[in-house]
């Protein structure tokens, strides 16, 4: 049965049960209370009984003492003769009137004679009424004369009705008539009263007794207060012998009875009865005892009124008793109701406790207590291999610390953490869950339990990472598609504001694409484009994002540029140059060679400085201006940097064209010591442009460095630089001094670089310690251990090293140590201000000490006055390089130098 | 003027009748015995007397003769039903005490009369009576100034007889029957209930004027005592069953029918022993 209808069956239960509880309490009230009233009408019966037996004593006496005796019995013998009637009535009054004078006190009312024919002879009490015949009003006196019998009881009267006591007169054998002893009611319910003083009396009397009564008497009779259908005889209490008047309890009562169905009922219908009332809290019981006439008529009803404290008892019994068996019954309730609440909380716990989730619960050391069968089946773990153990037995390591010391924290302040935590199987299985921990708190709130809750989300994840790729990926070559590149922009643009460095978008068109579908249908198509993609990622980094838009149309994002915006041009040119020459490559396909060319278009950004549409729009834009310039075509957005670039890359070809077209020169800057005595000098190369004259080398060697030119030019200066050295070594003034030429990153990178050198040396057959090659910090630190392995294999060949720069760069003293250098070339930014700035005289100085110390010339480099030379000297540095000493010369003017 | 202005309108208030201070009219029933059937007895003529009046009457029951006229003067009464005797008093003392209508007798006898009797086992003459005569009251119109001039004409004096006042005419009648007296003077009307017991008239006295209907001329306006006076006259007997008092209807009267009482009361000394 379901604990609702268990309930319900429960609740129906109890309630018949406290009903049936209330109904035999309350009936055991009412059958006591029956009994009581009951009883009330017995007791009132029986002292009514035992008081007119009372009264016929008396009047029995009454009789035998006034009337039968010899005094009295003779007169009512003439008055049988009608002629001596008067006279003997008249003899009878004057005999008698001392008597009624007696029992008139005692409650007679009524004295009077009648003849045996019924016919009144003297009323006593009435003495001028006589005569009358009361056979039909008289009941009584017409059985006493008839039968000759004393006769009791009520009767109504034509003076007073009141309880008869009449006897037949026989004297000496004669039928002498009737004489009436009769009592008022009230005399009656005065003798009650005494007999049983703990109630009070009241008689009511029937309406039909005022209907017999002399006209002189009927004023006697009102309206009872009990019942005002019915009589109270002498209310105004005229009457000798009345009645006290109604106790103001009784007249309480009788409000209370006046207009009370129940009374009017029973009274009209002629039954006793006894009914309850409250007054003033108390219960009072008022019974009402039928009293019959002669003629078994009911004349009047006798009233007894008391408080009825049984009743109030059986009254708070019943009370009392409803009361226990409701809080009985509540109580019982309650139970049952907590039983079955706990229950269905246990069956509902032991059907949350057996859901899909897997669940554990933990002490609060986090000790396992219990786990569910889900989490058997999701972990593998049986119960009994967990329990005591802490959930770190699931650990799969990708959380770390912080991870779980921010879950503890979560639980001590909120009392629970969610999120997701990838966990690991018995089977060694990683899997992901979304675990909710809960904290379970005592009364006193410290934790009694945690509860942690598991789903595994692991295919839901997979699931979402499939949706992820399908809403971010193309799903023919795998790139990321328009969505992703827009979230991945939002993120360069971020990036790029923090780091100022600047991104660029490349739009790349294939050329000549649609031909290839229309002529060779789609699947060829999507081979191409597949192969597209894979170009495309070969060629960036893994950083870089390559994007496929859709149909021939490809983006590759560019991130962490230069900051400077022409730079950055340039960086992102080669980028895309690269792409280009990538795309550019055939496409072999199973039977087929296809060839094709991209156009792309770049549009640089920095920070947010260009909305994301806009940029597209840009990028898209610069791709249709490289369509336009003839496909294969590259094209910056910006006309300025467009102009710029286009300047640098014909300035590039014009490089080129200047390594093999003899427009380079070598410039020699002699190097002295502190003798003035020139030890040397260090190549320097010039470009002679043919339109724009001399060409820095500040500005051409970085063209020449991106393009890697550089390897070139480097080549042709080591050559140059040897080639000079070998004519130095036939003048005898010039075969002492040492060249040195510088080298790039670019070319120490080279595989080949100590073969090129070792080529050079053997060609022009240099000397030992002729050739010196100047390397900055930056290029050794790129790679160290290469830079020393080639370094060494020089040295072997007789070819000494220079630090050029030292002091720029971040080179640590180890590294410093490792290398087989020759010379530390101060820069010459520290001997600038050599003469002004106490910082650079002590790092000069430690510059020098250090080289000392290393077992190292030291050279200071940009020496344009005296004073500075003087300070270096100072120092202990003795050779130097500089303007003071003389610019970089040509050839001719170095030998003139040389010899001067 | 202004001062002469305020006296009258002072003696105005002064004068102005009792029955207007008040909101009722005060009907005074003949002093009997019996107080509650008194007042019973008057009740269906008061509820009569307030209807023809459109004011509210009530009963004011005074025990005493006597005291009923001090009441009377004082303006505390109204309206009053007096014995004969009493009215004489009344008037002599008061003369606004105005005569309005008196109630008939049994059988709508039109006057009243006292009867002296004694037990028909007793006395049967006037003359033989000795020594104990019954009496109802002093001032009973079958009191004193009734009885003597009869008994005079048996040339027995009141005075040397040994009186009692028994207070109602029945308890005469009973003592006289009781043979507790030799003889006594009550009301005709009640000494005939007690003659077929055993009562014998030795004497009666003159025809008597009835009990009056009797208006405060001070506290009540002509109109209202006019009101009163042809309201009680046009009593008819057949409508007032069970009224008691007025049941025998009213007759018109005037004052001089009370001469009789005056010379009655004139003439005689009484003294009555209690």
């Amino acid at each position: 049965m379901s604990t609702q209808r268990l309930s319900i069956f429960i609740l129906l239960l109890l309630l018949s049960v406290w009903l049936t509880g209330v109904l035999y309490f309350k009936h055991r009230v009412d059958v006591e209370k029956n009994n009581y009233t009951q009883r009330q009408i017995t007791d009132l019966n029986i002292a009514w009984t035992a008081v007119q037996h009372l009264q016929q004593k008396g009047k029995d006496a009454y009789f035998q003492t006034y009337i039968m005796r010899n005094e009295i019995l003779p007169i009512l013998l003439r008055a049988q003769d009608e002629d001596q009637r008067q006279l003997a009535r008249l003899e009878l009054y004057r005999k008698l009137y001392p008597v009624y004078q007696e029992i008139v006190p005692q409650g007679v009312h009524q004295f009077q004679f009648t003849l045996p024919n019924n016919v009144s002879l003297l009323r006593v009490h009435s003495v001028h009424q006589f005569g009358d015949d009361l056979t039909s009003l008289r009941t009584s006196f017409r059985l006493a004369n008839e039968t000759l019998k004393p006769v009791f009881g009520f009767e109504l009267g034509r003076v007073l009705p009141g309880f008869r006591s009449i006897y037949p007169i026989v004297y000496q054998g004669r039928h002498l008539g009737a004489v009436e002893f009769s009592n008022t009611f009230e005399t009656l319910r005065k003798d009650i009263a005494f007999l049983d003083n703990s109630r009070e009396y009241a008689l009511v009397l029937h309406p039909r007794v005022q209907e017999a009564l002399f006209s002189d008497f009927k004023h006697y009779y009102g309206a009872s207060a009990f019942n005002a259908d019915w009589l109270e005889e002498d209310p105004l209490r005229e009457l000798p012998n009345a009645s006290p008047p109604l106790s103001d309890y009784a007249k309480k009562v009788g409000i209370k009875l006046r207009d009370n169905p129940e009374v009017k009922s029973n009274m009209a219908k002629n039954q006793s009865f006894a009914t309850t009332l409250l007054l003033d809290g108390s219960t009072q019981v008022a019974t009402f005892l039928a009293i019959n006439d002669i003629e078994n008529q009911t004349a009047a009803f006798l009233i007894a009124l008391s408080p009825a404290p049984l009743l109030d008892g059986l009254q708070r019994d019943l009370v009392n008793n409803v009361s226990v068996t409701t809080i009985l019954i509540v109580l019982l309730g309650w139970t049952l109701f907590a039983v079955l609440r706990h229950r269905e909380e246990l069956r509902i716990s032991a059907t949350a406790f057996n859901v899909q989730e897997g669940i554990t619960i933990t002490d609060p050391n986090g000790k396992i207590m219990r786990v569910n069968q889900a989490f058997t089946r999701l972990t593998g773990y049986q119960s009994h291999e967990v329990i005591g153990k802490t959930p770190a037995i699931l650990s799969s390591g990708r959380q770390d610390k912080l991870f779980y010391q921010a879950m503890w924290q979560s639980l001590k302040k909120n009392g629970s953490w969610q999120g997701e935590i990838w966990n690991r199987r018995k089977d060694g299985e990683v899997y992901a869950e979304w675990l909710t921990i809960t904290a379970v708190y005592d009364h006193k709130g410290r934790v009694t339990h945690y509860v942690g809750a598991f789903l595994d989300i692991t295919q839901r994840k997979q699931d979402e990472e499939q949706i992820r790729k399908l809403a971010f990926y193309d799903p023919l070559t795998g790139l990321p598609n328009r969505r992703l590149l827009m979230e991945r922009l939002e993120h360069a643009f971020a990036t790029s504001s923090r780091t100022r460095r600047h991104g660029a978008v490349l739009f790349i068109d294939l050329d000549n694409f649609k031909s290839l579908n229309d002529t060779k249908g789609h699947d060829m198509g999507d081979q191409l484009l597949l192969e597209v993609a894979h170009r495309l990622k070969s060629s960036t980094r893994e950083s870089d994002s390559v994007v496929r838009l859709g149909g021939d149309e490809f983006v590759v994002l560019f991130e962490g540029l230069h900051a400077d915006l022409e730079k950055a041009s340039i960086e992102v040119e080669y980028l895309a140059e690269d792409i280009r020459a990538a795309l550019n490559q055939p496409y072999v396909f199973e039977d087929y060679e296809h060839y094709s060319s991209p156009s792309i278009g770049i549009a640089l950004f920095l920070d947010h400085n260009t909305p994301l549409d806009e940029l597209m729009k840009n990028a898209d834009s610069a791709m249709y201006q490289a369509k336009n310039a003839g496909r294969n075509t590259i094209r910056l957005f910006d006309p300025k940097m467009q102009l710029a670039l286009e300047q640098r890359l014909a300035l590039e070809e014009d490089l080129r064209y200047a390594i093999t077209h003899d427009q380079m020169e070598l410039y020699y800057q002699p190097q002295l010591n502190d003798q003035n005595q020139v030890i040397g000098a260090e190549a320097l190369i010039r470009w002679h442009h043919p339109v724009r004259g001399l060409v820095s080398p500040a500005e051409f060697i970085p063209i020449a460095e991106e393009s890697g030119l550089i390897i070139d030019i480097g080549g042709w200066v080591l050559e140059q630089a040897c080639k000079r050295l070998r004519e130095w070594q036939k003048i005898s003034r010039l075969s002492h001094l040492t060249l040195a030429a510088n080298i790039s990153a670019r070319q120490l990178r080279q595989k080949e670089f100590v073969e090129k050198v070792q080529h050079c040396l053997t060609h022009y057959d240099i000397q030992p310690g002729q050739l010196k090659l100047e390397i900055t910090e930056s290029m050794v630190l790129e790679d160290l251990e290469d830079t020393i392995d080639k370094m060494q294999r020089l040295k072997k060949l007789g070819v000494l090293f220079s630090m050029d720069d030292f002091g720029t760069g971040y080179s640590s003293l180890a590294s410093i140590k490792r290398l087989p250098l020759d010379q530390l070339k101060i820069d010459q930014s520290f001997i600038r201000d050599i003469t002004g700035e106490d910082s650079n005289v002590v790092l000069t100085h430690t510059i020098i000490a250090m080289s000392q110390a290393l077992g190292l010339h030291v050279l200071a480099e940009g020496v344009e006055d005296e004073a500075q030379r003087d300070i270096l000297r100072s120092l202990g540095c003795y050779d130097y390089q500089g303007y003071y000493f003389s610019r970089p010369l040509t050839y001719t003017d170095f030998e003139s130098f040389v010899q001067k | 003027m202004r001062q002469l202005g305020f006296i009258v309108f002072m003696l105005m208030i002064l004068s102005s009748s009792h029955s207007m201070a008040r909101d009722h009219l005060v009907f005074t029933p003949l002093p009997m015995q019996d107080a509650h059937l008194v007042v019973e007895n008057s009740q269906r003529l008061v509820a009569y007397l307030e209807a023809v009046l459109s004011k509210p009457v009530r009963i004011r029951y005074v025990a005493d003769y006597e005291q009923v006229v001090q009441l009377f003067k004082a303006g505390e009464i109204d309206i009053a039903h007096l014995g004969p005797l009493t009215y004489v008093a009344l008037k002599q003392q008061f003369a606004d005490a105005q005569l309005l209508a008196a109630e008939r007798g049994v059988d709508g006898l039109d006057f009243y009369q006292c009867w002296i009797v004694a037990p028909i086992d007793g006395i049967t003459e006037l003359k033989h009576i000795k020594q104990r005569f019954a009496l109802t009251q002093p001032l009973s119109t079958c009191g004193p100034y009734s009885v003597a001039p009869l008994l005079d004409q048996a040339k027995i004096k009141l005075i040397n007889l040994t009186t009692a006042y028994l207070g109602t005419h029945d308890n005469v009648a009973l003592s006289v029957l009781r043979q507790e007296f030799e003889a006594g003077a009550l009301s005709a009307t009640i000494a005939e209930k007690y003659v077929p017991l055993g009562l014998r008239v030795l004497a009666k006295s003159d025809k008597l004027p009835l009990f009056p209907i009797v208006a405060n001329r001070q506290t009540l306006s002509d109109e209202q005592r006019l009101l009163i006076q042809h309201g009680l006259l046009s009593i008819v007997a057949d409508t007032t069953a069970n009224w008691g008092l007025g049941q025998q209807g009213f007759m018109p009267v005037e004052d001089q029918d009370y001469d009789i009482i005056r010379q009655l009361k004139a003439a005689t000394h009484v003294h009555t022993t209690p």
